[in-house]
């Protein structure tokens, strides 16, 4: 396995030799990571801006590591690998409904460890990508007048010029103004493009085409 | 030992010829040329990092030099000024900046410091200043802050080591300063001497913990306890020979790293087989606690606490106990936590009970003339082989480590008792256990 390009592995133990010694292994698979004794200096570590994941002991001494996945709920936190002193079914469980990656008993294999860790930033990296097309998405969507965003969701919805510009009390050859102007401002190749677009933006489609 | 995980309260010393010594004390120290400085200081500070203490040293030479000093005799210093485990400055620009700082301040920071280094997972504090040209400028205040200094870290895991320059120190100022600290280091010939005061502090302390340990765990508590500290530096111990491999392999092979690795490995290595050594020091420690005992007495008081842990299930616990029942010479605790065990084992057997009353007996009776006999009989599904149980790490649960009844056997065993179990003639079975009567001379 190599190392990935830019990345970040949170490792959180109480334990000063288990942390340490899970810094150790990462380096020594090029893996670049910071080693921290408790969730409050976890929550106050500025989040990185590359892929991340994160290395979890379920008994921290300042908070469960299952509440603090919980605690981290909807908002992003990268990918989970949970570690554990005793193998406790039920909360394995809960954390790997939670989306927790994997759960580890102590001691853990180094090789499963590293396994999983690169699995976690190959998981994060692809949000990543999703998530920075969808900002670029929404970037491109803020350019819109408010008439070219009244006209996206009637042309995605596959109404006629005619239709859509009836619609909206405009003329035919002012709606297509409009329409390329979108096509433009979206860097859309096509309508299906644009349809695809609007669908990662959530943007409402009409469901009758007599309106 | 259950919510709080206890660490020791003993730390070594490293200064040559002084061995272990607790937290919370606050040392002065002359010294005469920058050699005794280096003797002392390296090793205290090594001693320090090999501890896991977080550590701060104000030195009268650069930071530079300082960090040098310490490299000769320690692997992997850079590491740890790194990540803050170890801060080095230079006394003058110490000096300078903690200059119109007063006492209380200069004490909180202190204080502030130990808090960040315990949150961080270190053991403690482990601090060396050298008052440098303070002792000349500024004594009044400079003996002010010391005496509070001595008051504020008694209770607190911090190691304070004060360095004063004998040349520029009168012998008022010498007697003065002895008196502020709690204790005075003086070199003699090789080694350094300390008072003996501190020997007996720490002797005391240790005794107190043990004391504090036994009482607190139960047996399973005392099984979870024993697999979570030797599990905890096994897992450092496997994932720095995982990487100490890698590191060798690696082309070029990272030698530094392979070597610090293996440090930790032998460090955790140690630490494991010290949580072994503490768990027999702890069954020694309590044999002799052993005092004439009504053992309805104790299984009143587990009947009590056991009722309560069950309340809202569908277990019942009976007693049914002997009025007349002789006294035995046991240690209370250690027959409070075999009759926890026994209980809490039966109640368990009772899991898989369903078509008929989830009851659980504990009886006591005069067995012959010479002993007692106590019996917990559950409704449970039986013990399959009579003799395997009491193995240690025999279990069929899918926790707990097995020991529990191994331990309950030992205690048995220790107070000349026997301890064995019988499968019911209908359902369940009885675990029964002997103990000699106290003959009636010393009753």
């Amino acid at each position: 396995m190599t190392a990935p390009a830019g990345h970040l592995v949170f490792i959180v133990d109480d334990d000063y030799r288990v942390r340490e010694a899970i810094f150790e292994l990462l380096a020594s698979a090029g893996l670049r990571s910071v080693a921290l004794a408790s969730a409050a200096e976890y929550i106050a570590y500025p989040t990185p801006d590359m892929p991340a994941c994160l290395i979890l002991d379920v008994e921290l001494p300042d908070i469960n590591g299952l509440d603090l996945q919980r605690q981290m709920g909807d908002r992003y936190h990268p990918p989970i690998i949970f570690l554990t002193g005793h193998g406790n079914i039920p909360s394995s469980v809960r954390a790997i409904k939670a989306g927790a990656l994997d759960f580890l008993t102590k001691p853990f294999d180094d090789h499963e460890l590293l396994r999983l860790v690169h699995a976690a930033l190959a998981q994060d990296r692809e949000r990543r990508v999703k998530q920075a097309d969808l900002d670029r998405l929404k970037q491109r969507l803020r350019s819109l007048t408010p008439r070219e965003r009244e006209v996206l969701p009637l042309v995605v919805s596959g109404l006629l010029n005619k239709q859509a510009a009836a619609h909206l009390g405009i003329s035919e050859v002012t709606l297509q103004i409009h329409r390329a102007s979108v096509m433009r401002k979206m860097k859309a190749d096509s309508l299906a493009d644009l349809v695809r677009m609007a669908g990662s933006l959530d943007i409402p489609v009409l469901h009758s085409r007599h309106v | 030992m259950s919510d709080q995980r206890p660490i020791a309260n003993l730390t070594k010393y490293g200064v040559p010829g002084v061995d272990t010594v607790p937290f919370g004390i606050h040392v002065c120290h002359f010294y005469r040329a920058r050699k005794d400085l280096v003797d002392a200081l390296v090793p205290y500070f090594t001693a320090g990092l090999g501890n896991n203490e977080s550590c701060v040293w104000v030195t009268p030479f650069s930071a530079d030099e300082a960090a040098a000093a310490l490299a000769k005799t320690l692997v992997g210093v850079d590491a740890m000024l790194d990540r803050g485990q170890m801060q080095i400055f230079d006394a003058k620009s110490w000096h300078a900046s903690t200059k119109g700082m007063d006492k209380d301040a200069a004490v909180q920071f202190w204080l502030r410091e130990e808090e960040k280094a315990l949150t961080r997972g270190y053991q403690g504090l482990r601090s060396a200043v050298n008052t440098g040209s303070l002792h000349v400028d500024d004594w009044d205040n400079l003996m002010d802050y010391e005496g509070a200094v001595s008051d504020a870290i008694r209770d607190r895991r911090i190691l304070m080591l004060c360095s004063y320059d004998a040349h520029k120190c009168q012998a008022t100022s010498v007697l003065e300063a002895v008196r502020t600290h709690q204790h005075a280091l003086d070199r003699r010939d090789v080694n350094w001497e300390i008072d003996s005061l501190v020997r007996e502090e720490s002797l005391r302390a240790m005794r107190a913990r043990l004391e504090h340990a036994t009482r607190l765990a139960t047996v399973a508590e005392l099984s979870a306890a024993i697999a979570h500290e030797v599990n905890q530096p096994l897992a450092g111990v496997l994932t720095n020979a995982a990487a100490c491999h890698r590191w060798l392999s690696a082309d070029p092979p990272n030698l530094e790293r392979a070597k610090l690795t293996a440090e930790h490995m032998v460090r955790d290595a140690k630490s494991a087989s010290e949580v072994v050594n503490g768990v027999r020091a702890l069954f020694r420690q309590t044999t002799p606690a052993a005092v004439p005992l009504n053992l309805n007495d104790v299984i009143r008081e587990v009947h009590r606490l056991m009722l309560e842990e069950v309340s809202g299930s569908s277990v019942g616990i009976e007693t049914d106990l002997d009025p007349d029942l002789p006294r035995t010479m046991a240690d209370r605790v250690q027959m409070q936590q075999v009759l926890v065990n026994l209980v809490r084992n039966g109640i368990e057997a009772m899991e898989t009970t369903v078509n008929l009353p989830r009851l659980l007996s504990i009886r006591s009776r005069c067995d012959g003339i010479h002993h007692v006999r106590i019996e917990v009989c559950d409704r449970g599904s039986g013990v399959q082989d009579p003799e395997s149980v009491f193995k240690p790490f025999f279990t069929t649960k899918k926790t707990g480590m097995g020991m529990g009844l191994a331990i309950c056997r030992s205690i048995i065993g220790a107070h000349q008792g026997r301890l064995w179990v019988m499968r019911n003639e209908r359902w369940g079975s009885t675990f029964c256990f002997t103990l000699p009567i106290v003959p009636t001379e010393v009753q």
